[in-house]
């Protein structure tokens, strides 16, 4: 019951993301909103009793990703300028 | 219009692809995959560890890592062709100065970091974690140092030359194994360790800890370059 | 109770992987371009894993025990968590790839909008 609450919770917040991504002018926030849903996917990845696959969707899908996606954003915003 | 017309057939596709996926499953039930009833059987007997999917990535299915740190290389190439490199002085200027927080912070927990990235990698066969997760941790662990204002200029060459013999030796077990047991890959210290031991696995731990060196260094020069662009 | 659980985890996948898509296609921006192509690779990820999913059983990290006493009993399927960890890594590694080409195409063209490409050609 309670792997059906948390997953419930992650769907709806995962949703919730996405229509942000989706809806925001702003390409920072959306590529942070991105490092989110990866978190919430490693969470989903622990329920679905599959541990090795949590740890590198945190460190790598979440930290990496997000780091390169915003560190690129900002080089073109300062250039931008 | 456009928009919406593109919205219906996104919204028509997900639900037949669901409605596909859902069909799959119920036939299956509760059952195992050939090949995941076979590894999980024969795991015991043939690498004596307790994680199966380590033993899937680095020994039962060792040409894909080949292949996969093969592309991760390729794909860091790619990145450097791509975009001309200023010097290294240039980061100081680009990179606001850190303040007292930042620093003393960087200092307290970058040590904390690297030993929690190599306890990673090297319990990797006992549990959860290997050389990609320890190699990604440790990796971007460093960009928190050019956050802090470290103005020491890298030595690309050591970083160069550790990442190929890394390379190099993870194929030189390979030949090893065709040259002991007739296979590439095989594993020929089978019988060194008890069950549950760091030292057991024959060269599972060993591949693992050369694929985190490899994957340390290609995460911390994508960093690296991502700051000197 | 098991039916309920693996259909979220299907939803969740697929709403990733269609809306990931769906950002993909509409924007104009180049970087949310590739922002949709990284969710839609999260939504595959979460929907390979799922079908190795088993209802009440484990992770796949067995004592000597359990190893030799029909190990495919009690676990949850091995194979596709190997694969996605493979995919996870060429995952980032292609992401790279991408915004280091979006930073060379804001660098030729002086922007990051998609609909430049055509004025350019003309």
């Amino acid at each position: 019951m309670l792997e059906i609450t948390i997953t419930l919770l992650l769907t709806i917040l995962s949703i919730t993301m996405l229509i942000y991504i989706f809806l925001t002018k702003d390409i920072i926030t959306a590529a942070i909103g991105t490092a989110l849903i990866s978190l919430f996917a490693s969470i989903l990845f622990l329920i679905m009793k599959a541990p090795d696959v949590a740890m590198t969707e945190a460190a790598i899908g979440a930290a990496l990703s997000g780091a390169i996606i915003i560190g690129v954003i900002i080089r073109i915003k300062k250039e931008h300028r | 219009m456009k928009k919406i017309l593109i919205l219906m057939i996104f919204s028509f596709l997900a639900v037949s692809l669901m409605l596909f996926f859902m069909q799959i499953n119920s036939s299956k039930s509760s059952m195992q995959s050939i090949s995941g009833d076979y590894y999980l059987t024969s795991n015991a007997k043939d690498f004596n560890i307790p994680n199966v999917v380590t033993s899937i990535v680095t020994q039962y299915r060792g040409y894909d890592t080949i292949g996969e740190i093969t592309i991760l290389f390729l794909s860091i190439i790619g990145v450097f062709m791509l975009i001309k490199t200023t010097g290294f002085s240039e980061i100081s200027k680009l990179l606001q100065e850190p303040g007292t927080i930042v620093h003393t912070a960087t200092v307290i927990l970058f040590p904390i970091i690297m030993l929690f990235g190599a306890y990673i990698i090297i319990n990797g066969h006992l549990s959860p974690g290997g050389g990609f997760q320890g190699g990604a941790i440790i990796g971007s662990g460093m960009l928190l140092l050019f956050l802090a204002g470290d103005k020491k200029e890298l030595n690309r060459t050591a970083t160069h030359i550790v990442e190929s013999i890394s390379v190099s030796i993870i194929l030189l077990i390979g030949l090893l194994g065709i040259y002991y047991l007739n296979a590439f890959f095989a594993n020929f210290l089978y019988s060194l360790g008890t069950f549950g031991s760091i030292i057991s696995g024959g060269i599972i731990p060993i591949i693992y800890i050369l694929i985190g060196v490899k994957v340390t260094v290609e995460f911390f020069h994508l960093s690296e370059y991502l700051l000197r662009s | 109770m098991a039916l309920v659980l693996e259909i979220l985890f299907y939803l969740n996948g697929i709403i990733l992987l269609t809306g990931g898509l769906i950002i993909a296609i509409i924007s104009r921006n180049i970087i949310k371009m590739i922002i949709g192509f990284v969710l839609a690779h999260t939504g595959v990820n979460i929907i390979l894993v799922s079908t190795g999913y088993i209802f009440n059983r484990m992770p796949p990290i067995l004592n000597k025990f359990q190893q030799t006493n029909n190990p495919a009993a009690i676990s949850v399927d091995p194979v596709p968590q190997a694969l996605v960890l493979t995919s996870i890594v060429i995952g980032v590694a292609t992401t790279s790839l991408f915004m280091f080409y979006a930073l060379r195409y804001y660098r030729d063209n002086g922007t990051i909008d998609r609909d430049s490409m055509e004025e350019h050609n003309d």
